[in-house]
């Protein structure tokens, strides 16, 4: 053995860890080297003067302040959730749960087939789609079931299986006559993975066929201009006619305005026109002031058109053209 | 190395340890059970603290927040230790942040040759005045030459040595307390105290 290797092995031969025959090998090394067998001594010294170092002493102000501290969390007291969570036996179940609860819900999520288990089922969903509508964009179909007075509403055979975008912009307006029921898109999704493709016959249990609506009478459409009204007059009657029938919707609280942008929208035979606006209780005075001064074809009795967007609620407006006779 | 003498030992639980009762007493919320523990284990503590840190302010800083920490957390001890192995591993991280900071606010940087580095030993050359033999000789107690000398240990050192050689923990105590091999605390231990045989060699 070398003096490095003695060295090395200097800590474990104090110990009285090593081998008998490695500790033999250092001693005879020992033996042989003073300086080796000086560094043995030294290190023998360290650790005695290491092991009857004199115990240290705290100070008594260590356990006041101890003292102090604990009686100040003390009386702070621990959190509720420090109370429900910190012992060892309550937290790993309740953190176990958790983990299972979680993986249960991840893996319920991607699962497809789960929500099957919670919506209705396929037979019954025929018959429920029509109150699926009346939840969401629905509001505008139930409206019309009722204008229909109650007809039977049968689905075409091969019905949109979701509703376009422009349906959702037909909200609010009226209705055509025949549509097509068409499911929610949140009420569709799931049909859409449950159900076979079998087109749906019929969504009403009246069973009635659905009449075709009639088209709205012309004048009760919206229109820009509001309701167009020819008035026939004489040709001794003409001059001064413009004038007399500003007069009219001045007197009936409206007001009425010359256009000549209007004359090419003017049908052949008219030789001008102008513009009306009325109240809505003016209506039928006006028309009545009209008739006085000349002759209003029969469709008059429609009544004023209601305007569309832009006008305030109440007013009706005419577009007057004036003919010759 | 015998265990602090504590409160509460009857003739029934004459084998157990003194320490586990007083825990025992402590996790039943017995009034003065705290105050028993600190008073078993406060001295040890407090020593190894001021040895670690050489300074008596920071050192009863750093006692207080070990027994404030063991008293927030010793529900949640599962004594697979004994209770003065846990407190000594608090106070020995707490020791060694705390001179880490120090080291940090002083920006010095302090090298110390790492383990495996020849046979140099792993220490902090002694300061020429803290080891003139004119001086030694003046410091009359072996007792303040030896902690002027393990003040000159790298903290890393210093806390193998106050724990093994003057706390007088096993080898298996230290190593499960810094989370290293057995043989790695014994060869470090080793190059230790070669160092501080060397930092004493003009005295001893």
């Amino acid at each position: 053995m070398n003096c490095e290797q003695v060295r090395n092995l200097l800590s474990d031969l104090l110990d009285g860890s090593l081998p008998d025959a490695v500790r033999t090998g250092i001693n005879g090394h020992l033996q042989e080297c003073l300086s080796c067998r000086e560094e043995r001594e030294g290190l023998e010294e360290t650790l005695l003067a290491l092991r009857t170092l004199p115990p240290g002493k705290a100070p008594a102000e260590l356990l006041e302040r101890i003292r102090r501290e604990t009686a100040r969390e003390k009386a702070r007291g621990t959190p509720l959730w420090k109370k429900l969570f910190l012992p060892a036996h309550i937290k790993i179940p309740l953190e176990a749960a958790a983990v299972v609860l979680i993986t249960l819900l991840v893996i319920g999520s991607q699962n497809q087939e789960l929500p099957e288990l919670f919506s209705p089922r396929p037979a019954a969903r025929m018959d429920a789609a029509p109150a699926a509508n009346e939840g969401g964009s629905g509001k505008s179909a139930v409206p019309q079931r009722k204008e229909s007075g109650g007809a039977s509403t049968e689905m075409a055979p091969a019905p949109k299986p979701l509703a376009s975008p422009s349906r959702s912009a037909a909200v609010g307006k009226r209705e055509t006559p025949v549509r097509p029921l068409d499911p929610s898109p949140q009420a569709a999704l799931p049909a859409q993975t449950s159900l076979p493709s079998v087109p749906a016959q019929r969504v009403s249990t009246a069973g009635e066929r659905i009449e075709p609506e009639a088209p709205p009478p012309a004048l009760a459409l919206p229109a820009p201009l509001g309701r167009m009204v020819t008035i026939e007059v004489r040709a001794e009657n003409r001059a001064g006619l413009e004038e007399r029938i500003a007069a009219a919707a001045l007197r009936l609280g409206g007001s009425a305005q010359m256009d000549d942008a209007m004359a090419g929208e003017m049908p052949e035979g008219s030789e001008n026109g102008m513009r009306v606006r009325l109240p809505a209780a003016s209506d039928a005075p006006f028309l009545e002031e009209l008739s006085r001064m000349g002759t209003l074809p029969p469709e008059r009795d429609a009544g004023g058109a209601a305007l569309s967007a832009g006008f305030p609620p109440g007013p009706v407006a005419y577009t007057v053209r004036i003919r010759v006779r | 190395m015998s265990e602090p003498l504590g409160v509460g030992v009857d003739s029934i639980e004459r084998n157990a340890r003194p320490v586990d009762l007083l825990l025992k007493a402590f996790r039943q919320g017995k009034p003065g059970a705290f105050d028993a523990i600190v008073r078993a284990h406060q001295d040890r503590v407090y020593a190894f603290c001021a040895r670690m840190l050489s300074d008596r302010e920071e050192a009863l800083d750093i006692a207080q927040e070990v027994f404030l920490s063991a008293y927030r957390n010793l529900g949640g001890f599962r004594e697979e230790a004994s209770l003065s192995t846990w407190l000594m591993k608090i106070a020995a991280n707490r020791c060694l942040n705390r001179i880490r900071r120090r080291n940090s606010l002083a920006a010095r940087e302090v090298a110390f040759p790492g383990p495996g580095e020849g046979n140099e030993p792993s220490f902090q050359p002694p300061a020429p005045e803290a080891v003139q033999p004119d001086r030694v000789a003046e410091i009359r107690e072996v007792g303040k030459i030896l902690e002027e000398a393990l003040a000159r240990i790298d903290p890393d050192s210093r806390w193998l040595l106050l724990l093994s050689d003057v706390e007088g923990f096993t080898y298996e105590e230290i190593a499960s307390m810094a989370k290293i091999p057995v043989g790695t605390v014994k060869s470090r231990l080793h190059r230790a105290r070669m160092a501080l045989r060397k930092i004493l060699a003009p005295v001893v």
